[in-house]
């Protein structure tokens, strides 16, 4: 089976001189891993390295379709935009911007058409003219889903997607990944245990 | 579009302040642009309505009263002067299209001006509805008086004494409104003409006298010595009115100084509230803007979103400043003390004032340019790990 990500070993100099090295990784098509460890192992910093939002000392990470990202180099033009799907800690919604129009800005910055999002397969309908800030946290996530899936990125990168939500809210966020994954690669990093059972494979970092 | 859109929608969220910039930027704005226009106009039309008087004779005094008592009738004659000594000097070769003037009484505040035919002359008007003056006691009204006092051709008034309404009237002497005229220069609206005949005879116990003698001189060389020689020489008083406007204007351009360096002061206060106000909403929404770089946003992207926010305060500012401005030149006719207009031809022609509306959007856009360049220095890992 071809891979839909390839990084080999990865070098990265933090603020302060401190260097993290992370192991190669390859994600497949349809598969969703998950990125285990502990508060400050690095997980979010492996995966902003894997998205070219930090730069590296060596190595270099490559996304079925699109252009090589190596270190040293600067990320590759509109790499971000269509090789991968960002889904953050925090929403960093607009407060200012109504459901609708956050979303209408995610296609902006993407550059790609807006298209009327299946607000009713999240249970969000009837809320996209409601300011972001009114929803609730696991709305909000549910959104910050759906707006990592806009367009056809074949690869998902998700950082701690269940933090702030309950247990029930959780398991409604990790069904609704796994029903609209297809066959997109997801990484999900988390420390939450309630993830194991969602996923195909687990990577822990020390 | 879309960016100006979601830049308006992050306005909107803290539209108090936003609005308190646009009107501290309009302020600045109006204040060039207004300073700008009056010592133009103000200078035009001083320049043109000394046009043709080279010199102009009248009692001791002061030069400026005299300019503005006798060429814009807005100040009291400093006394008369007698007709043999000014006779005496308008002999001189050299002098042409000479005016002389006769102040009389007031009718109910407005000055009834005693004057040859030169001066109605040099009236530039339209065309009007009776005659001018032919004997004495017969008068021209400008139609701004006639509305206002419901006078027409064939209706007669009485004067009071002096330029004021309360030093008793001269009952027995009945005016006739022969001509009702619109002058097109401002401060005609408020003088009353009849002939030098009418103010002698309505006040014919005291020799006939002239107020002031206004004239042209041909000769460079006789401009300049002529006002002096007559200084010297004669009991009048002879004021270069180009002179005098010289100095006028100067007073002017030093006020004017003062209120552009004020404006200047809001522009600069503006640009620093509009700078600061991006940069704070910047700091607070650090991690959004880092979310639409890590999304694929490119650096234009965010440059129309950060300076399109600056460029909307601008044109809001610029509304703001425009509306105002429109008013103030269309109703300037009333509200500016001497008469002078600033309302040309089109209400909406603000031409004139298109380098300061350039300047104001090249200070909003620069005032941009900051948050914008240090929001590209913070690492998107960063910002969106510490928001």
């Amino acid at each position: 089976m071809s891979w839909a990500l390839q990084s080999t070993e990865l070098e990265i100099s933090l603020e302060g001189g401190k260097t993290l090295v992370f192991p190669p990784l390859q994600l497949y098509p349809g598969e969703l891993v998950l990125l285990k460890g502990n508060s400050g192992s690095g997980k979010s910093t492996w995966m902003h390295a894997l998205a070219g939002l930090l730069p590296m000392r060596s190595g270099q990470v490559e996304i079925v379709g699109h252009p090589v990202y190596r270190a040293q180099s600067p990320t590759p033009r509109g790499w971000r935009r269509h090789a991968l799907g960002l889904m953050p800690q925090r929403a960093f919604f607009w407060n200012s911007l109504s459901l609708h129009e956050n979303l209408a800005l995610a296609a902006w910055a993407k550059g790609i058409p807006v298209e009327p999002a299946p607000l009713d397969r999240v249970g969000l309908a009837g809320k996209e003219r409601q300011s972001t800030r009114t929803l609730s946290l696991g709305e909000q996530q549910r959104v910050n889903v759906l707006r990592a899936f806009m367009g056809n990125a074949p690869v998902i990168l998700a950082d701690e997607p269940t933090a702030s939500l309950d247990d029930m809210h959780a398991q409604e966020l990790l069904t609704l990944l796994r029903e609209i994954q297809g066959e997109r690669a997801m990484l999900v990093s988390s420390h939450d245990a309630r993830l194991a059972p969602f996923v195909d494979r687990i990577i822990t970092l020390p | 579009m879309k960016a100006l859109h979601f830049a308006f929608r992050a306005l909107w969220h803290r539209k108090a302040t936003s609005f308190f910039v646009a009107v501290i930027w309009a302020l600045g704005m109006i204040g060039l642009a207004m300073t700008t226009r009056l010592e133009r106009t103000a200078e035009a039309q001083l320049t043109r309505t000394l046009e043709g008087t080279d010199i102009l004779l009248a009692a001791k005094g002061s030069p400026t009263q005299a300019i503005l008592a006798h060429v814009f009738h807005r100040d009291q004659a400093s006394g008369n002067i007698p007709i043999a000594e000014a006779e005496k000097w308008l002999r001189h070769p050299d002098l042409s299209h000479v005016r002389r003037l006769a102040y009389g009484d007031n009718y109910r505040g407005y000055r009834i001006l005693g004057s040859d035919s030169a001066t109605w002359n040099g009236v530039s008007q339209q065309p009007m509805q009776g005659r001018w003056p032919e004997v004495a006691l017969e008068v021209v009204l400008p139609r701004s008086i006639a509305e206002r006092e419901g006078l027409t051709l064939g209706d007669h008034f009485h004067g009071s004494h002096g330029a004021v309404d309360d030093l008793g009237d001269h009952d027995e002497h009945h005016y006739t409104v022969v001509g009702i005229v619109t002058p097109d220069q401002a401060f005609w609206n408020e003088v009353i003409w009849t002939s030098l005949e009418s103010v002698w005879a309505v006040h014919e116990n005291s020799t006939p006298e002239y107020t002031a003698v206004l004239a042209r001189i041909a000769s460079p060389m006789t401009r300049l010595m002529l006002p002096g020689q007559i200084q010297r020489q004669s009991p009048l008083m002879a004021v270069s009115p180009a002179m005098e406007a010289n100095r006028m204007v100067g007073w002017m351009n030093q006020g004017g100084a003062i209120l552009r360096l004020i404006s200047w002061l809001l522009t600069g206060i503006a640009s620093l509230s509009m700078f600061l106000l991006l940069q704070s909403h910047i700091r607070e929404r650090l991690g959004e803007y880092a979310l639409v770089r890590a999304m694929g946003g490119t650096w234009g992207q965010i440059a129309a979103l950060v300076l399109g926010q600056n460029l909307l305060l601008a044109l809001l500012a610029f509304a703001l400043a425009y509306g105002t401005l429109a008013v103030a030149y269309a109703t300037s006719y009333w509200w500016l003390p001497s008469g002078f207009s600033l309302y040309s031809d089109l209400w909406w022609d603000l031409q004139p004032d298109r380098l300061w509306w350039v300047l104001h959007l090249f200070l909003a856009l620069f005032a941009g340019l900051g948050p914008w360049v240090w929001l590209q220095k913070i690492p998107l890992h960063r910002a969106l790990v510490d928001s």
